[in-house]
């Protein structure tokens, strides 16, 4: 008995927590500094199990940091470089209220930077994992290639984001890594994939900055991963870039004899706007390395042939989308945004260009006869070239996502569009019915061109109502009954016959294989499934259920509406080919 | 006007007392005016008119031929000439400086002894330096250093993933543990290379980029369209349910009080006890009745009543036999429980039964919630409605497109969602975008009109004035 008394939240959840009044004093640092610090460090607020002892006793809800992560980011040697900003800051403004401007750009030039490179190591050890946080990366940095200059973002802040985001792009189009697209009204979603992992991400429509959206928002939390992210895409753009034998920095390998406009224009923006249009090459350092694609092994050990089918179906899918719009030349129109629009013709192999006086980086004018496509977003236009057809934006992005260049008929100018359908379905939909108009976009079923179905079924109804007419006429003659007749033509007579037939009872026949009875291995299959699926573990065996009752519920319900669609058509088709007969016959009395 | 003249103090003038009581103002006055008046020069009095004044016959075009011509040069002249600022710094008495010569204190430089001046130069000259210029020299180069090897925003130039690796190749592997690692790396200059803290996992597994409805897409299918709207209304469906319920259980369950009814209550209540207004108060209080059944709970203690010893015992050996009554009770009921034993058994079992399943109940909800919104602060994460285009909206081309939804918000609030943030407090919009410093504001007295100035608000104004308006009289 006795001993040492043990004191309350000594281990244990109470020892494990901390708030954050607590780590701010035990970190000497000011929340502003505290919250910059936990993000560029990727420190977040914990939930503690039991919170009342973790948070000591106290009721309500605390923010609370775990121990160790507090302990974590106090080894880190940027907290020094952290606490001289407020001096710094200080010096600053006692410089700017003595009207002292030679000691302000003096203390300008000393203010403290902190380098990212380390943590950006330290967050993401291999560049995997670099990529695989990318999305957030992306759809923040585009958003902020938008913004002007706020009070919490400065102006070269979203210059950088806009400098970053387009390079990026253009590894994105130079590996032709642009796997889906889908139009929302909250913007562009683009899916990409890069070494193996895809990137998703948005980009805002234009103009969509709105100062008042941004009250519900900290702008100065946002800025804080912003720079974060910056940097991040910064590192990743690099190595992305050395590993396509390009440069990084970017350099232009074709720059047209407009040397008067680079006297014109600083450097820097001169070769920010042309890599800003993404439409010109840029310079290889040695050699194009685009990837090679891998050959699949035909001898692969999968127990699962679906699964290799399916793997198999999807490398042809890249391989046809990698060179989608190859061989396409395709003029960009003024009302059509330009540059997700450009961004996906090259993404995809294709030749693109628009006016010159909309944007820098315009190869070819309009009048080209080459042009194979042009992309118009109005009703109607007054000229208009034969050579090439007009087509609403839409045709590119729905182009993209069933990986065929899909038949023009339904997007030409003016016309009212099929539906934009997202490519992001997750797979649990699978089972529901699919119009084969769903399935043509989506590139699985042969894509059937409209009018050519209806040629068709035009010729073929021609050629069944010529039989019909035909059988009218011939329904006499073949009505005669068929006789048994001999080689000869002449008749057997009794004996012969059962002869005859006695004579084939006893013929030795040959022997044949014992064939295995497909339905016995069917069964055992079948019996062997329903083993596994007693077998299935009692937290599971709801989840299981409720899978297989919506599977079979939305097979049969797709069973249903094939059958209907079934009906419907066939009844379209006979009235049609009613319509016709009466045609015809009226046709024939009139000739009568 | 009469001049009321300032009643001059009569009597001795003997004593110094009395001539600091002696008016001498006006002597003071015309004493300072004649000083001004040499300080100027000429006393305006001896001064002619055409000194003062001069008479305006035609334009000046030269100065305006000036201005014109040579605005640059006149720019350039006014720039050299020392501010005008300055001005009252200069003197602009005509008063010579009494002292003619005044000395200039020597720089050091110039104090120097010539000799050693020009021994300086001569080691100067070989190339020998002091130690302080050494280091000086030193400082600015090192600085320089420094300045240039400041991060340049923007210079991304470094492979960070092929540098070298900070572990040999075999404890480069994943199948080496972490411990492992920083055991055969301590003590060595990989070890701040050592990376503890990254094999943390996300603190959500919710996506960033959640795959949007196909409903929101600018060019929907009827049916996503509509399935998406639903869904959006049955979610607001639901929360007007709440508020309903919400209401019904707070304010639909008071009775709503007319006005006048509730002033009369308040009268009636607050003049209660008051005889004038309270009719009860004013009925004279009934006589006390007599207490013949008044019984306190506890009666007093009386000395006579005391336990005599035998009862003491008594009682002692009652409470004895109480005792051993109830022990021989308990043991008998022990013996007598034997053949429960069973059904004790079963009780427990179900008990335990019990407990097993909450804690397993416990151990699947928090099993499902791994990766989910957790609750990071005081305040609990709500998610954002979904934005939609209404059907009118959705004029099927891009160019007329009406763009919904705020992506910052969305993805400030995705931070929140996947547990990367608080959820920070609640801001009315007002207040958050009139977000200013408290500040004292005031009116710098220079800057006051006449009659805002309160005469007590500056020490000595009062005085000032009257001497002023004193002066004035003195001078009529």
């Amino acid at each position: 008995m006795g001993g040492i008394r043990k004191k309350k939240f000594k281990a244990g959840e109470g020892a494990q927590y901390m708030s954050r009044t607590q780590a701010l004093r035990k970190l000497q640092l000011s929340l502003k500094n505290f919250r910059h610090l936990c993000i560029l460090k990727g420190i977040y607020p914990r939930e503690p199990k039991k919170r009342k002892i973790a948070q000591r006793g106290a009721t309500g809800f605390k923010t609370l940091y775990a121990v160790k992560d507090i302990q974590f980011l106090a080894a880190e040697p940027m907290i020094w470089e952290m606490r001289k900003y407020k001096p710094h800051f200080e010096k600053l403004r006692r410089a700017v209220s003595m009207r002292n401007m030679k000691e302000y750009r003096r203390q300008l030039e000393m203010r403290p930077e902190i380098k990212l490179d380390h943590i950006i190591k330290e967050r993401f050890p291999s560049f995997i994992d670099a990529i695989r946080d990318l999305d957030d990366c992306l759809t923040l940095l585009f958003l902020f290639s938008t913004f002007p200059s706020l009070n919490a973002v400065p102006r070269d802040q979203s210059a950088m984001c806009r400098r970053l985001t387009m390079e990026f792009l253009h590894i994105v189009i130079a590996s032709r890594a642009l796997r889906k697209v889908f139009v929302s009204i909250k913007g562009y979603y683009f899916q990409a994939e890069l070494k193996g992992e895809t990137v998703t991400w948005i980009v805002p429509h234009q103009f969509s900055f709105n100062p008042d959206s941004a009250v519900e928002v900290d702008f100065k939390t946002m800025s804080f991963f912003v720079e974060f992210y910056c940097v991040l895409l910064g590192f990743v753009n690099y190595r992305l870039y050395h590993q396509l034998n390009l440069y990084y920095p970017p350099k232009l390998s074709q720059l047209s004899g407009d040397e008067i406009e680079k006297t014109l224009a600083d450097e820097g923006a001169y070769y920010g706007e042309r890599i800003a249009s993404l439409n010109v090459e840029l310079t290889h350092s040695s050699g194009n390395a685009n990837e090679e694609e891998q050959e699949l092994d035909q001898f692969t050990l999968s127990e699962d042939p679906d699964k290799m089918d399916q793997i198999q179906k999807e490398i042809e899918h890249r391989k046809k989308l990698k060179t989608l719009f190859e061989g396409v030349k395709i003029f960009v129109n003024r009302e059509v945004p330009r540059e997700p629009v450009v961004f996906c013709i090259r993404a995809l192999g294709g030749t693109v260009s628009w006016d010159k006086r909309l944007f820098v980086g315009a190869t070819f004018d309009e009048d080209d006869e080459t042009i194979t496509h042009q992309i118009v977003d109005r009703p109607s236009m007054e000229k208009q070239y034969i050579s090439r057809y007009y087509v609403q934006p839409q045709w590119v992005f729905d182009s993209v996502n069933a990986g065929v260049l899909l038949p023009i008929e339904r997007y030409l100018m003016g016309a009212i569009l099929p539906p934009h359908l997202s490519p992001f379905l997750d797979g649990t939909r699978d089972n529901r019915y699919k119009p084969p108009e769903e399935l043509a976009l989506k590139g699985e079923a042969p894509v059937v061109d409209a009018d050519k179905d209806e040629e068709k079924s035009d010729e073929e109804e021609s050629e069944e109502e010529a039989e019909y007419i035909d059988s009218v006429n011939l329904d006499d003659y073949e009505e005669e009954e068929e006789e048994e007749e001999d080689e000869n033509g002449q008749p057997l007579d009794e004996k012969e016959k059962e002869r005859l037939k006695l004579k084939k009872r006893m013929a030795v026949t040959k022997g044949t294989m014992e064939k295995p009875d497909p339905l016995a291995k069917q069964r055992e299959e079948t019996a062997e499934y329903k083993m596994r699926e007693k077998m299935i573990r009692n937290k599971h065996r709801k989840l299981y259920r409720h899978m297989m009752d919506n599977r079979q519920k939305w097979g049969k319900e797709t069973a249903r509406l094939e059958q209907k669609r079934k009906r419907v058509e066939a009844e379209q088709s006979a009235s049609k080919k009613e319509t016709r007969i009466q045609k015809k016959k009226a046709a024939a009395q009139l000739q009568a | 006007m009469a001049v009321t003249k300032v009643k001059k103090r009569q009597g001795s003038k003997k004593t110094k007392k009395a001539w600091r009581k002696t008016d001498i103002r006006d002597v003071e006055e015309f004493l300072e005016d004649k000083r001004l008046e040499e300080r100027l020069g000429v006393s305006f009095k001896d001064s002619k008119d055409e000194d003062l004044f001069t008479v305006d016959t035609a334009p000046d075009s030269s100065n305006l031929e000036k201005y014109e011509g040579f605005q640059k040069e006149r720019r350039n002249k006014i720039a050299s000439q020392p501010p005008r600022c300055f001005a009252n710094l200069k003197s602009d008495s005509k008063v010579p400086d009494p002292i003619a010569k005044r000395n200039r204190v020597r720089t050091d430089e110039e104090r120097k002894h010539p000799v050693l001046r020009l021994k300086e130069a001569e080691l100067k000259s070989k190339g020998i330096l002091k130690a302080k210029e050494i280091t000086r020299i030193r400082s600015r180069q090192y600085n320089a250093q420094q300045k240039r090897n400041k991060p340049k925003p923007g210079d991304f130039s470094k492979d960070l993933w092929d540098e070298d690796k900070p572990l040999p190749g075999e404890m480069n592997s994943e199948w080496v543990l972490q411990p492992a690692k920083e055991h055969n790396i301590a003590n060595s200059k990989l070890k701040e290379m050592v990376i503890r803290y990254s094999k943390r996992s996300k603190p959500s597994k919710i996506a960033a980029i959640e795959s949007p409805h196909p409903g929101v897409s600018y060019n929907p299918s009827f049916s996503a369209h509509t399935e998406l709207l639903q869904a959006i209304a049955n979610k607001e469906m639901e929360l007007i349910k709440k508020d309903k319920h919400i209401k019904r259980v707070t304010s639909n369950m008071f009775q709503r009080i007319p006005r006048e009814q509730a002033e009369a209550d308040w009268m009636k209540e607050m003049s209660q006890g008051v005889p004038v207004l309270d009719a009860e108060a004013a009925k004279p209080d009934e006589e006390p009745t007599d207490n013949k059944d008044f019984k306190a709970i506890n009666p007093p203690t009386n000395r006579d009543k005391k336990k005599d010893l035998k009862a003491k015992r008594k009682a002692r050996e009652e409470k004895l036999k109480k005792t051993v009554r109830e022990r021989t009770k308990a043991e008998k009921k022990k013996q007598t429980d034997l053949h429960l034993l069973k059904r004790i058994q079963k009780d427990l079992d179900e008990a335990q039964e019990k407990v097993n399943l909450v804690t397993q109940k416990r151990k699947a909800v928090r099993e499902a919630s791994v990766g989910t919104t957790r609750r990071l602060g005081p305040r609990k994460f709500e998610d954002r409605p979904e934005d939609f285009n209404l059907a009118s909206d959705l004029k099927g081309s891009l160019r007329s497109i009406k763009p919904q939804g705020n992506l910052l918000a969305d993805r400030f609030s995705s931070f929140q969602k996947r547990n990367m943030m608080h959820v920070p407090p609640a801001i009315s919009g007002k207040s958050n975008r009139l977000k200013a410093k408290k500040v004292k504001r005031y009116k710098k007295a220079s800057h006051k009109m006449e009659w805002e100035i309160n005469p007590y608000e500056r020490p000595g104004y009062l005085k000032k004035k009257q001497a002023q308006s004193a002066r004035a009289l003195g001078q009529k």
